[in-house]
């Protein structure tokens, strides 16, 4: 018999309907397989009883007739959701002993969905960094190369796909969390538009840019999750009320016709497969239009203002009084200290102390307001290439994985690392990632039309 | 130009309440220093002042939540993750006025 | 009668600002599903967004938008189509995120008054805004020796802040103001308004100058003083600290200090405090509040009468004067029970006696008129029975009393102890004839021009009815009978 692992997600689906095998066998091989690259550690949390309990109703349900959308389908969520009674920890020492009394609004729509929950995956502490290198919990290395980190922040979530610890996972974006590790690990990332996915029993980062969104081995695999996790949800005022199509059935296979713009800003390097895919959306028929964003550059700078003056007040119910690890003291001050010190390594202290600065009287009005008047001008390009053209299409990460102890050594802070994501994150427009590398990014609301390009894209040989 | 000096950097991090020794925070008031002229020269582009902040890429408008109580009533699982708690109240180091 | 203080070297007046924090009336918390009421068992009223869990998110209540409108419009003030909710940031074990929302650049009410009448006439006293907040929760000292111990019940509850202008001028002002803001939200059911409870709380902006200087000097802000009688103590304190250390040449810093009402004193919080920068910024969480022209038209179409009004149309349209048309709407719940009595009756007889029999039997027992023993619509019925003779005044004030003590209705009390006026002119004829044939003299001396003696003749008949017949009656038939005999 074949590793069940093997296959795809949308291949386990069709297997469990046709009752080739159960989510029981299927759970059963994904946590053996979890066992055998355990060492790999891009599971922070396993749960391998959950697992087969929830494998164990999915298989009831079905021989009941009332299969949902993702019956049976084991799934790795990252860390950063709260799941209900399964330890949730941001990959954060604070938070190292945090069971949830609640479950997310996207975690409960996927086990609705039929989904099996295998464990919460590793990811840089707080979802801060693109090499999931400053977890608590310890490096994850890429499957591909295990000296190599796998992206980040999602990086725990994107080896577990690439190494078949999982048929599929959960990631959050924030600058470019799910399709830098998906470019990393040579796996399938999406990022819906911004105000799709709930984002209540997420873990915020920063408000404004925070978006859940799922990795697979394929884009129909991606499809099939995100079309379950999307939807109005009454608990975040930041839920679209917008109708969410069957995007797996959206997927024709072609782009004949279609006008696809290329950023000249998102080309300055670009990865060995760049050319082959240009002639590739030719051959099927594709226009390809040159397009200015002229402040792309700008990105980063707008991201790091952004992101860590929202992250510093996001940060500050971490005080050890209600939840979490506490490190004692004589007055609330010190046990406030002692607690935050202990608690947070020291990458997301340092973006907490810079954050403060962006919300004070004075770095407000000078820093984080222009910064903002910088993200409309970001959009603006947005929305003049999108009079233009369909989508947007680049290389999502241009540069090789780095290897682990590069990392350590700043190559994040490298700029080809995640200038190619961060505009899409700071505007909010859909965007994601193939499992060849390439990315494309398309206009608020229209998800569907980006996957379906990425399934495009994938048809590469 | 903004200059930041350790003093601010180490006031900053008391309104999060971390620590920081005194050559680490001059190393990073330094190095904040530089990156803000260089983010100052980013936003003295004339552009800016030709459009709005962007709070958040969300255009739709604020939910209003019909006054119920749907809420609460649920004192253990509150405190269930508490550090320090009785069953009725978390606790803390005394606070004093 | 204006305040001003003489100093050694110039006569001081006071500059001052209220910022008046009201607890919204609601049935659940501003930002999520818990129960707002004040009380339950500690940590009950909680859902997981008030003990700031991770992923937890707020969602705005209909309510708590439509109580600030409601009390925007009761200030005369501006409503603000757009306004934003900011974080403000600190740590506090009362704060169970590390920032509270609130509303600081863009607030939901802008510019108003409230009109205060001082003892000069009335006077405006500016309000510069009225914003939306959290209330933050609460913290217990004295349960153990070296823990407070932590309740959120409180946490979350809607709060509206309600920031005067500077145009305050003496504690008496400043006692009025707060009690015409507490009437004004009470009618309008915004705030219940007890500041015992805490659920309306006051910060004081404490400046002084010479009489004649432009301008403000630096101010001191004194927080939650919670009494209106702490915060006229509280200003006269602070005025004459402050001129004492101007007149003896020493500075003193822009603070923030605490009254002390026990040794009647304002005294400094730590310089921590002063120090803050609450690094405001809009909440990414919650989206600008637009509000539509029809949606405020809605509320204000629905909105209660207001004292002001009600005063008026008390003089215009029931005649009262303007002083006890004051005292009639001075709070909501007399103005209601003074609106239920006059149903069907003389709106002036029934004002008589809501300030006269009324006040001084609920005050003889301490009682609040919703406390009243003495339904609205019974009072109502009493002075009826007075307009249409069924009994005599006399008589009412007899019925009154066993209404206090039983909670009867006078037509019940009437019948049971039969006090109906006699209005059968037969017996009380005969009754007269008695009292006539026995006191055949007097008579005598009424023709020889003793008219006075009548009226001794009307007391017997009283007398003898026990008060029950209408003296005018008995008067008319003892004028009859006497001209007959």
């Amino acid at each position: 018999m074949t590793d069940l692992t093997d296959l795809t997600l949308s291949e386990t689906l069709k297997g469990l309907a046709e009752k080739a095998f159960s989510s029981v066998e299927v759970t059963t091989a994904y946590l053996k397989k979890m066992e055998e690259k355990r060492h790999l550690n891009a599971y922070i949390t396993e749960t391998p009883e959950v697992a087969l309990k929830m494998a164990e109703e999915s298989d009831n349900r079905r021989a009941n007739g009332q299969a949902g959308k993702l019956e049976g389908i084991p799934m790795a969520i990252k860390d950063m959701f709260c799941t209900k009674g399964i330890r949730t920890t941001a990959a954060s020492r604070i938070l190292s002993n945090f069971i949830p009394p609640f479950e997310s609004t996207t975690t409960q729509k996927l086990w609705d969905a039929g989904a099996v929950c295998l464990g919460k995956t590793n990811t840089d502490e707080f979802a801060m960094g693109s090499s999931t290198i400053t977890s608590y919990f310890g490096v994850t290395k890429n499957p591909h190369d295990e000296t190599r980190v796998p992206g980040g922040s999602s990086g725990g979530s994107a080896a577990a796909v690439a190494a078949h610890m999982c048929a599929g996972a959960t990631g959050t974006e924030t600058g470019g969390s799910i399709r830098h590790p998906a470019s990393f690990c040579q796996v399938s990332g999406f990022k819906p538009t911004y105000g799709r996915c709930s984002r209540y029993g997420v873990i915020a980062y920063a408000s404004s840019l925070d978006e859940p969104g799922v990795l697979g081995r394929s884009i129909e695999d991606c499809a099939r999750m995100i079309e379950v996790m999307m939807g109005h949800d009454p608990k975040d005022s930041t839920s679209s009320h917008r109708d969410v199509p069957a995007f797996h059935t959206m997927l024709d296979k072609t782009i004949k016709g279609m006008k696809i713009g290329i950023p000249k800003e998102y080309t300055e390097l670009v990865p060995d497969n760049w050319e082959k895919a240009i002639q590739f959306l030719k051959d099927e028929g594709a226009q390809l239009v040159d397009i200015d964003m002229p402040h792309t550059e700008e990105a980063g700078m707008v991201y790091y203002v952004v992101s860590q003056g929202e992250a510093t007040t996001n940060l500050a119910r971490y005080d050890g009084v209600r939840y979490g690890v506490r490190e004692e003291g004589k007055t609330l001050d010190e046990m406030y200290m002692n607690t935050r010190m202990a608690g947070f390594g020291q990458e997301v202290r340092n973006r907490m102390i810079l954050g403060t600065f962006f919300t004070s009287a004075k770095g407000y009005n000078d820093y984080f307001v222009p910064a903002q008047k910088m993200r409309s001008l970001i959009k603006q390009d947005f929305d003049r290439a999108f009079e233009k053209v369909d989508v947007l299409f680049s290389p999502a990460v241009p540069i090789k994985p780095f290897t682990i102890e590069e990392a350590k050594h700043g190559a994040a802070k490298g700029r080809f690392n995640d200038n190619y994501l961060m505009p899409s994150c700071l505007t909010g427009v859909p965007a994601g990632c193939a499992n060849n590398g390439l990315q494309v990014i398309g206009r608020m609301w229209d998800d569907a039309t980006v996957l379906k390009v990425l399934d495009v894209v994938e048809m590469m040989k | 130009m903004t200059k930041i000096d350790k003093d601010t950097i180490k006031e900053m991090a008391f309104w999060v309440r971390v620590r920081i020794p005194d050559d680490e925070a001059a190393k990073m008031a330094e190095e904040f220093t530089e990156t803000l002229s260089w983010i100052g020269e980013r936003l003295k582009n004339p552009e800016i002042q030709t459009v709005p902040p962007m709070v958040t890429p969300f255009d739709e408008q604020i939910p209003l939540r019909q006054d119920i109580v749907t809420d609460g009533h649920q004192v253990q699982a509150v405190l269930s993750n508490a550090p320090d708690a009785t069953p009725e109240f978390f606790c803390v180091p005394k606070m004093v006025e | 009668m204006s305040y001003i203080v003489k100093g050694k070297t110039a006569d001081w007046e006071l500059v001052c600002g209220l910022e008046v924090h009201c607890q919204i009336i609601s049935n659940s918390k501003v930002f999520s599903g818990a129960s707002a009421e004040f009380g339950g068992e500690p940590n009950d009223h909680v859902a997981f967004l008030d003990a700031g869990f991770p992923g937890q998110l707020p969602v705005l209540n209909s309510t708590c938008v439509e109580q600030c409108i409601k009390t925007g419009m009761g200030l005369n003030a501006k409503i603000n189509k757009h306004s934003v909710f900011d974080r403000k940031n600190y740590f506090y074990g009362d704060l169970p995120t590390g920032y509270q929302i609130t509303q600081l650049f863009h607030p939901i009410v802008g510019e108003g008054y409230v009109e205060v009448e001082t003892e000069d006439g009335k006077r405006k006293i500016g309000v510069e805004r009225l914003h939306l907040e959290q209330d933050a929760g609460k913290s217990i000292h004295d349960m153990h020796p070296n823990k407070s111990m932590l309740d959120f019940n409180r946490a979350g509850v809607g709060l509206m802040e309600i920031v005067s202008k500077p145009d305050i001028r003496s504690p008496e002002e400043a006692g009025d103001y707060l009690r015409k803001l507490r009437s004004i939200v009470r009618y309008l059911g915004t705030c219940d308004g007890n500041m015992d409870e805490g659920s309306m709380r006051c910060d004081i902006n404490v400046s002084v100058r010479p009489v004649g200087e432009e301008g403000y000097r630096h101010r001191v802000e004194i927080k939650n003083v919670n009494s209106v009688k702490f915060v006229m103590q509280a200003i006269d304190l602070e005025v004459h600290r402050q001129i004492e250390h101007y007149e003896s040449g020493r500075d003193f810093p822009q603070e923030t200090r605490l009254f002390d009402p026990v040794n009647m004193e304002t005294r400094s919080m730590r310089s921590k405090e002063n120090a803050l920068d609450y690094r405001y910024f809009p909440d990414p969480d919650l989206p600008p509040l637009d509000l539509t022209d029809e949606y405020i038209d809605t509320i204000r179409k629905n909105l209660p009468e207001l004292p002001e009004k009600k005063k008026e149309r008390f003089m215009n349209e029931l005649g009262l004067s303007e002083y006890d048309a004051g005292i009639l709407v001075a709070d909501r719940e007399t103005a209601a029970y003074f609106e239920e009595a006059i149903q069907g009756q003389d709106a002036k007889k029934v004002a008589n006696w809501v300030m006269g029999d009324l006040f001084a039997a609920l005050n003889k027992e301490c009682l609040s008129i919703h406390e009243s023993p003495i339904k609205a619509k019974d009072l109502g019925a009493l002075v009826g029975l007075i307009t249409d003779g069924t009994i005599s005044g006399k008589i009412a004030k007899d019925v009154f009393e066993i209404m206090l003590e039983t909670g009867k209705e006078p037509a019940v009390i009437v019948e049971e102890k039969g006090l109906k006026q006699v209005t059968d002119t037969g017996a009380i004829e005969a009754m007269i004839d008695e009292i006539v044939k026995a006191n055949m003299d007097k008579v005598a001396e009424i023709k020889a021009g003793k008219d006075k003696l009548k009226g001794w003749f009307v007391g017997q008949i009283m007398k003898a009815s026990q008060g029950k017949v209408n003296p005018a009656l008995a008067n008319e038939l003892l004028e009859k009978k006497l001209a007959e005999v």
